[in-house]
């Protein structure tokens, strides 16, 4: 302490607040009022709106403050890395942890199913790539490699609490990898995090979970981040060999001027990146090869985006690395020859076709969704509605940014880049999420581009209070697109009992027939069951989300020598994943077992039934 | 330099830490947290240091996502090759760790890493913002 710090402050200043005062209080004022809601969020409670039906108002006051907060370390000049990043990491452990805290039980039914591949790795210490059940898994185990060794190391029992706090960890890494790509696209600090505040504002697909594709997708943003880091490459577009004979036609050459003109002050205000050594670029592109064989290993659809983006900044010279592409196509070629043939077996095309199924998510949302409860299609308009108003915006900061003399060639590029995922698979409507989910990142720079203001000015008057209000909006489709099928992904004690219950008795061979693979299973042992869901795909076209089985299919498969026991499990959540046809349908046939002598229950709760055929008892005999 | 030499024996620490756990089979919470501190942070933030990169932030994304590649790697080639333990992946994670510590803590010093460039401050107005903003500077 100096005598300077005790003297008193100027009077003028008594009534102005400072902002970074004013942004802490706010910060801690969200986080103590989240807490306090917590213990008032009842998750059993809610509607076919998600989780937004049960948030108390002190859960909304606290979002709405963190925005107003985030806002204020904006209007600032350069402020220090620290005020917005504890904004944005604030943000995700709200919006991403308290599910992890309030449930008590892992959400999501992908996530048990992946629980359940690691436990299979710890328990026989190795993968089978010509497995029956979930081989996309053993063929890729890169990511479950990964987390068995995490698992085995902290001396746990599985996997699940790891994947409990999957999505909170795997949101704040992403954020973290979108501050590198941008950081290595513009020097001006406050694109950079408005770009990473709005990613994690509408990152609403839900690929964060504990999945290989959440792993593979850090690996993608990382290597895009150093490529834009450390091997940045600036080739006028007229100088590229493919363009120099569009120049004659005199339209195109004055828009390839127009490109040239504006690319050029971009870069160089943006990457005044100083230069690295050549060893720091070695040792770069050393862990950048580490992260292409990471995801050569673990995802199928995740190297087919790179190696579109790698090559797509070397052909138009903005990555000075121009080997890169290759080399991870070569990569993925010998994984598949290699690691995967197993299923690579089956052919180029029926690899593409499992790749939607292999991982499906809570995103297949272009089905007609008039099937579905009224709550459901509102979250249906609200996830479309969220996508449309993140690729307007990012189009309306692109002209704006374009209009001022600026291109990011590089980021328009990533962009759309993951469009050419549509010509590759055939998996209806939730690819197009999938688009999404790739080209976010570089959308949310260009939405930052529309609020923020000329490189190095102030941000003055309407813009903070336009970015707090459109934050809100934004964040306001995120609750409901991102928990608005929470009431089928969260898993109630009784389902979880149910599934505990099966493990218990089912001897290894046992039939499990389910209404659909919705609830807590496959996580133990999961290889030595056989699965018949009688909903095929929930939701799927009218004919995949109905029953398929009439009441003697079921009788004669569940009595069937071939298996030891056979078992029927009809629970909460699978009901609530299905379309209004679709839960007719197994509401009929829970009817007409409920009334056949054929069928007995021997496990009933409030959220499942286990029926099993009279006289072959639990854990039943050969 | 002090402080430098410190966090590499840090890392390396968790590292044979974590290695020791997994051989007691101790049953402990402390255990599950040096374990996944060290599996997230340790072996990449070793690697990433030996490029002299001084930036928190970026430092911290490039520790973790080097960190899981290089198990992915490490455990993907144990599985493909049928010689999958535990023990051996996190032995051999923990050895490359070391390894590096130890070369970043011998090697002379290069270069480091420069930072991210950040713009300049605009020259600005008076407004309550500013004013506000020039007084907490001047308490500083």
């Amino acid at each position: 302490m100096t005598t300077a710090d005790l003297a008193p402050a100027p009077a003028h200043s008594r009534f102005t607040v400072s902002i970074p005062a004013a942004t802490a209080a706010l910060l801690a004022l969200a986080i103590l009022l989240w807490l306090i809601s917590l213990p008032a969020i009842d998750p059993y409670k809610m509607t076919d709106l998600g989780l937004v039906s049960v948030l108390p108002r002190t859960f909304f006051l606290a979002l709405a403050l963190l925005i107003v907060g985030f806002c204020l370390t904006q209007v600032q000049d350069n402020a220090s890395a620290g005020a917005p990043a504890a904004f944005v990491g604030a943000w995700i452990v709200i919006m991403h942890g308290t599910p992890a805290i309030i449930y008590g039980a892992l959400r999501y039914a992908w996530a048990w199913k992946h629980v359940g591949v690691v436990e299979y790795i710890q328990r026989t210490g190795a993968v089978d790539p010509a497995i029956d059940n979930l081989p996309v898994y053993h063929n890729w185990p890169g990511f479950f490699g990964t987390a068995t060794l995490f698992t085995e190391a902290a001396g746990l029992d599985n996997a699940l609490p790891l994947a409990n706090w999957a999505p909170v960890l795997f949101e704040l890494l992403f954020a973290a990898a979108v501050l590198l790509v941008l950081r290595a696209s513009t020097a001006d600090s406050r694109l950079i995090w408005l770009g990473v505040w709005f990613f994690a504002l509408t990152n609403w697909v839900g690929q964060d979970y504990f999945a290989p594709q959440a792993m593979a997708y850090l690996f993608y943003l990382t290597v895009i981040g150093i490529c834009l880091w450390a091997f940045p490459a600036h080739v006028q577009i007229a100088n590229l060999p493919i363009v120099r004979s569009l120049r004659r036609v005199p339209v195109l050459a004055r828009l390839v001027a127009a490109i040239d003109r504006r690319a050029a002050p971009f870069c160089a205000q943006g990457i005044a990146l100083p230069s690295l050594a050549i060893a720091q670029r070695r040792g770069l592109l050393a862990i950048v090869l580490v992260l292409l064989a990471g995801i050569a290993v673990s995802h199928q659809l995740t190297p087919l985006v790179t190696i579109l983006a790698l090559f797509a900044l070397v052909i138009v010279g903005q990555c000075s690395a121009r080997g890169l592409p290759f080399i991870m196509t070569l990569m993925t070629a010998a994984w598949l020859v290699t690691g995967a043939s197993g299923f690579a077996a089956f052919g180029i095309t029926a690899l593409i076709a499992s790749i939607g199924r292999a991982d499906q998510n809570i995103t297949a949302n272009l089905i007609d969704a008039s099937l579905f409860s009224p709550g459901l299609q509102v979250i249906s308009n609200m996830a479309r509605g969220l996508s449309a108003a993140v690729g307007l915006l990012a189009v309306l900061g692109w002209i704006r940014l374009f209009r001022r003399g600026y291109l990011s060639i590089p980021l328009t590029l990533l962009w759309f880049v993951p469009l050419g995922l549509l010509g590759v698979s055939g998996y209806g409507g939730e690819i197009l999420f999938r688009v999404y989910f790739f080209a976010l990142p570089f959308m949310a720079f260009f939405v930052a581009a529309l609020f923020a203001p000329r490189a190095g000015a102030a941000w003055s008057w309407p813009m903070p209070l336009l970015t707090a209000v459109v934050s809100i909006l934004l964040a306001t489709g995120f609750l409901f697109a991102y928990y608005g099928h929470e009431q089928s992904n969260m898993f109630r004690s009784g389902e979880v009992a149910a599934s505990e219950f099966l493990d218990t008795i089912a001897p290894d061979g046992a039939l499990l027939v389910e209404a659909t693979p919705n609830y807590p299973s496959r996580y133990q042992r999961y290889e030595q069951y056989v699965y018949i869901p009688l909903v095929a795909w929930a939701r799927g076209n009218v004919e995949e989300s109905q029953n398929a089985y009439s009441l003697d299919d079921i009788d004669i498969m569940m009595s069937s020598d071939t298996y030891p026991a056979a078992y029927l499990v009809i629970t909460r959540g699978q009901l609530l994943e299905l379309s209004r046809p679709g839960l007719a349908s197994i509401e009929q046939i829970q009817r007409e077992i409920e009334a056949s002598p054929r069928f007995e229950v021997i496990f009933r709760n409030d959220d499942a039934t286990i029926y099993t055929i009279a006289g072959r008892g639990p854990g039943a005999r050969p | 330099m002090m402080r430098d030499v410190s966090v590499s024996l840090v890392i390396a620490g968790g590292g044979l830490l974590t290695a020791f756990l997994y051989a007691l089979d101790l049953d402990s919470p402390a255990r599950a947290v040096v374990s996944l501190a060290f599996l997230l942070l340790g072996p990449g933030l070793a690697i990433v240091r030996l490029l002299r990169f001084r930036q928190p932030l970026t430092l911290f994304t490039l520790a973790v996502a080097a960190s899981l590649g290089l198990e992915t790697v490490v455990a993907t080639t144990l599985l493909a090759t049928g010689t999958w333990t535990p023990g051996r992946a996190l032995a051999i994670v923990v050895s490359i760790t070391v390894a590096a510590v130890t070369l970043e803590i011998t090697r002379k010093g290069g270069d480091p890493l420069p930072r991210f460039p950040v713009l300049p401050a605009p020259a600005r107005s008076n407004s309550t913002f500013r004013r506000g903003l020039s007084d907490e500077r001047r308490s500083e």
